[in-house]
């Protein structure tokens, strides 16, 4: 598929990184303009609901034109009992891309996650399963 | 195999890949360098004979550059596991991620700018192998310095009594080995071992590649793993396991 001029993202920082979020916006920003595009929108930044961000799902339903979602970093799917597939997959479904900007990973569909799963699944295990040992 | 010394010095299994290598890594060296010689030993023990009117900061940019290229035209990762697909599989098992970008050091004779003690765990995994790969025989003051295992863990215990990292460097310099490594063999070592270079006395330059193989499931270090490396060998057993696990996430997903 080719890739539009001019995609619209909405973007995710996350609350629980240490970098401050005007840092973390440049890089979503440096993501958003690498898959031809700009940030439109801007989720919540909400610290007590960001280990499951369940504001985005009802956020990209409602609005309309929007390509993909732009996350700061692959933890923000992380931070829960495991790896939150169900949020990844439901943002696919609705056609959306998402974008990790801090690992420059992109996955465009449903197809593409099947390739990409495990870089994902290995990611959480290495990184944080290993953590709550 | 026996690991417990925290590296172990390997003659590679297969002679053919590496000497590819040696050759296009030599190639790019006399490219990016103008060196006209057709002699390969020449180029790279001699390197510092035919750069010695060369600049730092001219040198410094051809030499990012030359990294550059390694790391773009080279199939290095490929090349390197084919020269000690035995020894890495044995020590990581079949799943195996590769670091992205390879590093080339050039130590010319007297160079002042030595590779400074140190080790690489916690930024790294202490679950990754580095495998330091020297393109020219390695001795003495020309290879790297290593310091095994246990003495490692007693010279941090020490450190920790005492915070002199002076003291701390003069200790561990004296608990180290120089390790001879020629061209066809490779020191693999762990990132827990503390490690580094003198100042090369030796009248030749050591050019030396190092990478990082580390099992896609074991913990990772502080650095992000997604950053860092990038999938080199999965097994069909996790294939399976992998593709199982998604069917079963995306139908979750339709029930609900």
């Amino acid at each position: 598929m080719k890739p539009k001029d001019n995609n619209s993202f909405y973007s995710c920082i996350d609350p629980y990184y240490v970098a401050p979020s005007a840092e973390q916006h440049n890089i979503i920003n440096a993501m958003a303009k690498q898959e031809n595009g700009k940030i439109i929108f801007y989720g919540s930044e909400d610290y007590f609901v960001a280990s499951a961000q369940p504001f985005i799902l009802p956020k990209l339903k409602r609005t309309k034109d929007i390509d993909g979602v732009v996350f700061f970093t692959l933890n923000q799917f992380c931070y829960g009992e495991a790896f939150n597939f169900k949020l990844l997959i439901d943002i696919l479904k609705l056609k959306m891309s998402v974008h990790f900007a801090r690992e420059g990973l992109s996955i465009q569909n449903l197809m593409e996650l099947k390739t990409k799963h495990l870089d994902l699944l290995a990611y959480y295990q290495a990184t944080f399963k290993n953590l709550k040992l | 195999m026996d690991f417990h010394n925290g590296y172990f010095v390997k003659k590679c299994e297969k002679i053919e890949s590496l000497s590819v290598l040696k050759l296009q890594v030599c190639n790019l060296i006399r490219e990016e360098f103008n060196i006209e010689c057709d002699d390969d030993e020449k180029v790279l023990n001699q390197f510092h004979e035919f750069v010695n009117e060369v600049s730092e900061v001219d040198f410094n940019e051809k030499r990012m550059l030359l990294i550059k290229k390694i790391n773009q035209n080279i199939n290095f990762k490929e090349l390197i596991f084919n020269s000690f697909k035995d020894t890495i599989l044995d020590l990581l098992g079949p799943d195996l991620l590769v670091q992205k970008n390879c590093n080339i050091v050039i130590q010319m004779p007297n160079d002042n700018n030595p590779s400074e003690l140190h080790r690489d765990a916690p930024g790294n995994s202490s679950y990754e192998v580095v495998i330091w790969i020297p393109l020219v025989d390695c001795y003495k003051t020309k290879s790297m310095y290593i310091v095994d295992y246990k003495s490692t863990l007693e010279l941090y215990e020490d450190l920790e009594k005492n915070p002199d990292w002076e003291h701390f460097e003069k200790k561990s310099i004296e608990k180290s080995s120089s390790v001879p490594v020629n061209f066809g063999e490779a020191l693999f070592f762990s990132t827990a071992v503390l490690h580094g270079s003198h100042i090369n006395k030796e009248a030749e330059t050591r050019i030396s590649l190092n990478i990082r193989f580390k099992n896609i499931f074991s913990p990772s270090g502080l650095k992000n793993q997604l950053q860092f490396f990038e999938k080199f060998l999965i097994s069909d057993f996790v294939k399976i396991g992998s593709s199982l696990e998604l069917k079963k996430l995306i139908l979750q997903n339709e029930k609900i």
